[in-house]
């Protein structure tokens, strides 16, 4: 109706003012969620691409022999929308050199797949065109164009065209290198032995996958616990398709919790906020509804007003805050970008994808979507009340929103202030509270990230291991030969500096050896029970650790022992000390011997008794024992015992075993080295040696290169949303104390009239503060247990006190003494908005 | 005896058009225990003069004598006092405070000021507005009528130099009207009490002693009605 448009619109333009509070926190809202969603959009996108990246976009891999009645299943299954068919072809040899290769054929879906690894050239398209990693290529001196010839099982020779190189973490001693051959998917279809599948619906993977392995004759649940079940986890998780019964420990599963969450919390918060101002704002304009109503409105039509109304106060700020939000996002991922490329230096992949200053129609039609429903929850209460409005109510000079009796409180006149004041705040209780609690919640917000933020500092403080305290270089040597003496010696200025050489496997203390018996006493009865409902293991682990000898001579003089007491290939020192309570931080760890040192035998297994894949066992002759946790100067796994033994035993031991893994294909060479030396001599010195394809360096820069700028971008953000949250809370205060003072307004008038003096008015005023305050200081302490509680839970090692003492609490109190200004200076401007030559008039 | 007298009092407002003079050279002198009415149409001043008479606004020439004391250049502190403990203030609306009782907000001058009730007083006005079972009762849960009693009630009970009404009556029906004058009517010869009251309804203000009417400004008729 033309009349409530008139009426909207010249209240709106009236109101100036008053909208302003309203209309700056609509904008404050929708930056931050525009923020939320945009950096979330980013993080979530950047996911995707890594995944995608270093697995692959398929949804899922069947092996399985194909024959042309499964190749007909797979093909008219209605869910599918690809399949890329493949065939591992064995071994062939390289004619004229030493490598064997891994042939491994596939029809075009399957070599598309390869495109995210090409580092050169094409991938292939035709018959015996093949992909090669790069780094063979170099050491077989061929390039894009040449001929790789090899020969099969049968003596056939093949000549293989390469297309392109891909990217391949292969070592330069391992000699069966995989090459993919591109092959038609006819030939595939009647003899290949694994298909690749895109589904039409990426979300039906999970469903449908084992239905297929049904139809196809195959046991899901053993290929499952075997672990050849072929999904994608790092695509399907990064595209929010997760299994109920699978969980894979991808960082992306937690993806949709943290952004509804996100949403709750962000949208929680100013649901309060908005709701109050509006409905202060609307209460204001009761007697106007009520002579609406009187004059024939209907009471829809006054709901319908105060949305319309709500609306356009929103429209402006709703566009603003949407591109504040973009702008602030591209800033903020520039800064992010500056320490997010950096932390991510120490992986295994060259090419490190920037965090991507993302815009899409769909995330800001998100964005509006949301921002538009906030607001919409935030009026639900005050247009409620306004559809309940009685025309006769709403009229009176004086209503009382709450239908229960009131209680009358003493007004003494020789306590006139205190009273009073007591009187108006426990009177607007409700009122308070409501402008309290978006002030609150701004403390619990801000209380979370200090809380989250001191977990960090402690984590890095006392619970960061670091693998380089005593050592200052270290070298890792990814190859089955040991580091050359020769070597060692040139890096140590002839074994003058410090060093340790090192290999290392797990092992777990075999049930079979009879813990009541080879177990310490008190570690038996107070310790063990704890480890094994902890670990679920009840073996004890154990690291098995192969010392270069020189440097093994050099430990084991202590117990004076000498090499050659070790010569039957078992003997080994075991350093029987474990934490008394693991959960502790690593710097506060303390420690108390597991194993009696009677016990001259041990029987070690590399499978816990629990593990479905049954091993051999081996023992061990135990010469001695150490107290000494540190007794390498490089930290060890807290959790394990160590055993050491000299490094040609190790290897020896290991070799007999027939299910070791290669990962004691490692030797760590660490290095004490003169301050002035640089890695690139390190490196130098090295590569004259070693391939450099099996060599990885670090410093004490580099190696925590990751950590560091990891936590540098953690700060970075933490600081940022304290930033916005400060913003906001200050935000809120002032709407508070706007709204509140606006109710008060008359009634400080009437005080005047009355009687009362600007400096008690003042003094009421303060007094009013001052309560207002307690009641924020009483909630916000309440806050900060609960911080301090989520902190502990985010960085368990740490209790509800260790956070709370290191909170940096100055931000806290500074947050707080900010409140209070803005509180008192705001409700103290009231004295000048009530002078009575401006409003004597208006009584 | 003299109470209350203006000198060429004066009253300028600035507006969109520049200024405008509500009160131009307003010469009126009040004896004690005066009823006195100020009638006029809407705009003509009376509130202008009754709020300047009450300290509520600084005029913008001429002087108020309350009991011989120059009053319109008392500073905000002292005029807070004076009209505590000499003026009685009651107005159309907004007369009370919503978060007090009935019997705070009578009390409310003499609580500013740490004093008791004259319990005399106290008792005779309780008796004149009949609210004695509603003392404890909340603004919110009384009639207009009840309240414009409380209010009348608070300008009373700190026996004031002089109680200014304006427009007391506006909001109220025509028996709660009468009743409230008759009220007044009765305070004005029980108390001796100076009343001013401030209407632009005729029939209220030839019920006073006294008829001053202001036009643009101006009186243009200051006459006895007894």
């Amino acid at each position: 109706m033309k009349l409530y448009d008139i009426y909207t619109k010249n209240s709106l333009n009236r109101e100036n003012k008053r909208l302003k509070t309203l209309q700056i926190t609509i904008f404050l809202a929708v930056i931050a969620f525009s923020l939320f969603i945009l950096l979330f959009g980013t993080i979530v996108r950047n996911s995707q691409e890594r995944s995608e990246k270093r697995a692959g976009d398929f949804h899922t891999t069947i092996l399985v022999d194909l024959d042309s009645e499964k190749v007909d299943i797979l093909e008219s299954n209605v869910n599918i929308k690809k399949l890329g068919y493949l065939r591992k072809n064995g071994i062939e040899k390289g004619f004229n050199n030493k490598f064997s290769f891994n042939i491994c054929l596939g029809d075009k879906n399957y070599i598309n797949t390869m495109n995210v690894v090409l580092s050169e050239g094409e991938l292939p398209s035709k018959e015996k065109e093949i992909l090669i990693p790069k780094m063979t290529a170099k050491d077989l001196n061929l390039k894009i164009g040449d001929y790789l010839n090899t020969t099969d099982k049968n003596s056939t020779r093949h000549d293989y065209k390469i297309t392109g190189l891909i990217d391949d973490n292969t070592r330069s001693w391992e000699k069966e290198i995989p090459i993919y051959v591109y092959t038609a998917s006819n030939t595939l279809k009647n003899n290949g032995d694994g298909v690749m599948i895109w589904y039409k619906n990426i979300r039906d993977t999970y469903k449908e996958t084992p239905k297929l392995y049904k139809i196809l004759g195959l046991d899901y649940e053993k290929a499952l616990n075997k672990g050849d079940v072929g999904y994608n986890f790092p695509y399907l998780s990064s595209h929010f398709v997760n299994s109920d019964d699978i969980s894979v420990g991808m960082s992306s599963e937690r993806y949709p919790k943290i952004f509804m969450i996100g949403l709750i919390l962000i949208g929680g918060f100013f649901v309060i906020i908005i709701k109050n101002i509006f409905s202060v704002w609307e209460k204001s304009h009761i007697r106007e509804y009520g002579l609406f109503l009187s004059v024939g409105a209907k009471k829809i039509d006054i709901v319908k007003l105060t949305i319309k109304r709500l609306i356009k106060i929103a429209i402006k700020p709703i566009l603003l805050g949407i591109t504040a939000g973009m702008v602030l996002d591209f800033f903020i991922i520039k800064i992010l970008n500056k320490y997010y490329v950096l932390s991510q230096m120490n992986m295994s992949f060259e090419n490190i994808e920037d965090l991507k200053f993302i815009i899409s129609p769909l995330l800001i039609l998100l964005i509006l979507v949301i921002s538009i429903l906030i607001l919409l929850i935030a009026s639900l209460s005050p247009v409620f009340k306004l559809s309940n409005l009685n025309p006769v109510d709403s009229m009176k000079l004086y209503r009382s929103d709450n239908k229960t009796s009131r209680k009358a409180y003493k007004l003494r006149g020789n306590n006139f202030v205190g009273d009073l004041s007591k009187i108006n705040v426990k009177k607007d209780k409700k009122k308070t509270l409501i402008s309290i609690l978006a002030i609150s919640i701004s403390l619990l917000l801000l209380g979370v990230v200090l809380a989250l933020s001191s977990g960090l500092d402690l984590e890095l403080k006392y619970n960061t291991p670091d693998e380089l305290s005593y050592y200052n270089y270290k070298i890792s040597y990814l190859n089955p030969q040991g580091i050359p003496k020769n070597l060692i010696s040139e890096l140590t200025n002839n074994f003058e500096e410090e060093y340790i050489s090192y290999r290392k496997h797990e092992f777990y203390i075999e049930l079979s050896n009879d813990y009541e018996e080879i177990l310490d006493q008190n570690y038996l009865r107070e310790l063990y029970p704890k480890y094994v409902e902890n670990s679920k293991y009840e073996e004890l682990g154990i690291d098995l650790i192969g010392i270069e000898s020189n440097k093994f001579e050099e430990i084991i003089e202590k117990f004076d022992l000498k090499l050659e007491d070790f010569s039957k290939g078992n003997e080994c020192i075991v350093v029987n000390t474990i934490p008394i309570d693991s959960t502790e931080p690593y710097s506060k760890l303390k420690y108390t011997n597991a194993i009696d040192e009677n016990i001259k035998e041990l029987r070690l297994n590399v499978n816990a008794s629990s593990f479905e894949e049954k091993s051999q066992g081996f023992d061990l002759a135990v010469l001695g024992y150490s107290r000494d946790p540190n007794i390498l100067k490089v930290l060890q796994s807290r959790n394990s015992l160590i055993a050491i033994m000299p490094m040609n035993n190790f290897i020896s031991t290991l070799n007999k075993l027939d299910t070791a893994a290669d990962v004691f294909n490692e030797e760590t060479l660490y290095l004490k080295l003169s301050e002035d030396t640089r890695l690139e001599e390190i490196k130098n010195k090295t590569k004259e040696y070693l391939n450099i394809r099996d060599l990885e360096f670090f410093n004490r820069e580099n190696l925590y290169a990751f950590e560091s700028n990891s936590n540098k971008l953690l700060y970075s953000l933490i600081f940022i949303v304290t930033g916005f949250i400060a913003i906001v809370g200050i935000s809120s205060s002032y709407s508070a104390t706007n709204s509140m003072r606006e109710s008060r307004k008359q009634e400080f008038v009437l005080l005047q009239i009355i009687g009362i003096d600007k400096k008690t008015l003042k003094k009421l005023i303060t007094r009013e503060v001052n309560y207002n305050m307690i009641f924020i200081v009483i909630i916000s302490i309440v806050f900060l247990l609960i911080s301090s509680y989520i902190g502990s839970t985010a960085y368990d090692s740490f209790k509800i006190f260790d956070i709370l003492l290191n909170m940096k609490i100055y931000i806290w109190l500074l947050y707080l003494l900010l409140i209070y200004i803005i509180f008192r200076r705001n409700y103290l401007k009231s004295l000048k908005d009530i002078e009575l030559t401006i409003n004597s008039r208006i009584m | 005896m003299e109470i209350l007298r203006t000198v060429n009092l004066t009253k300028n407002y600035k507006d969109g058009n520049g200024i405008k003079t509500v009160l131009h050279d307003i010469n009126i002198s009040i004896n004690r225990g005066e009823f006195i009415g100020i009638l006029g149409p809407s705009g003509s001043g009376k509130s202008t003069l009754l709020n300047l008479i009450g300290g509520l606004d600084k005029p913008s020439k001429g002087e108020v004598y309350m009991e011989n004391e120059r009053t319109d250049n008392l500073n905000q502190s002292k005029l807070a006092i004076y009209r505590r403990r000499r003026i009685g203030i009651v107005y159309q609306f907004y007369n009370l405070m919503s978060n007090l009782t009935v019997e705070q907000n009578i009390l409310l001058p003499l609580l500013m000021d740490d004093k008791e009730p004259d319990i005399e007083l106290y008792g005779k006005i309780m008796d004149i507005i009949d609210l004695k079972e509603r003392l404890n009762s909340f603004p919110e849960e009384l009639s207009g009528g009840e309240q414009q009693r409380v209010a009348i009630a608070r300008a009373l009970i700190n026996k004031p130099s002089i109680v200014l009404l304006d427009e007391p009556t506006g909001n109220l029906d025509r028996e709660n009207r009468n009743k409230i004058f008759e009220l007044l009517k009765y305070s004005n010869v029980a108390f001796n009490q100076t009343m001013l009251i401030v209407s632009h309804d005729e029939e209220i203000v030839n019920k006073t002693d006294r008829m001053i009417q202001i036009e643009d400004g101006s009186i243009i008729r200051d006459v006895s009605l007894r």
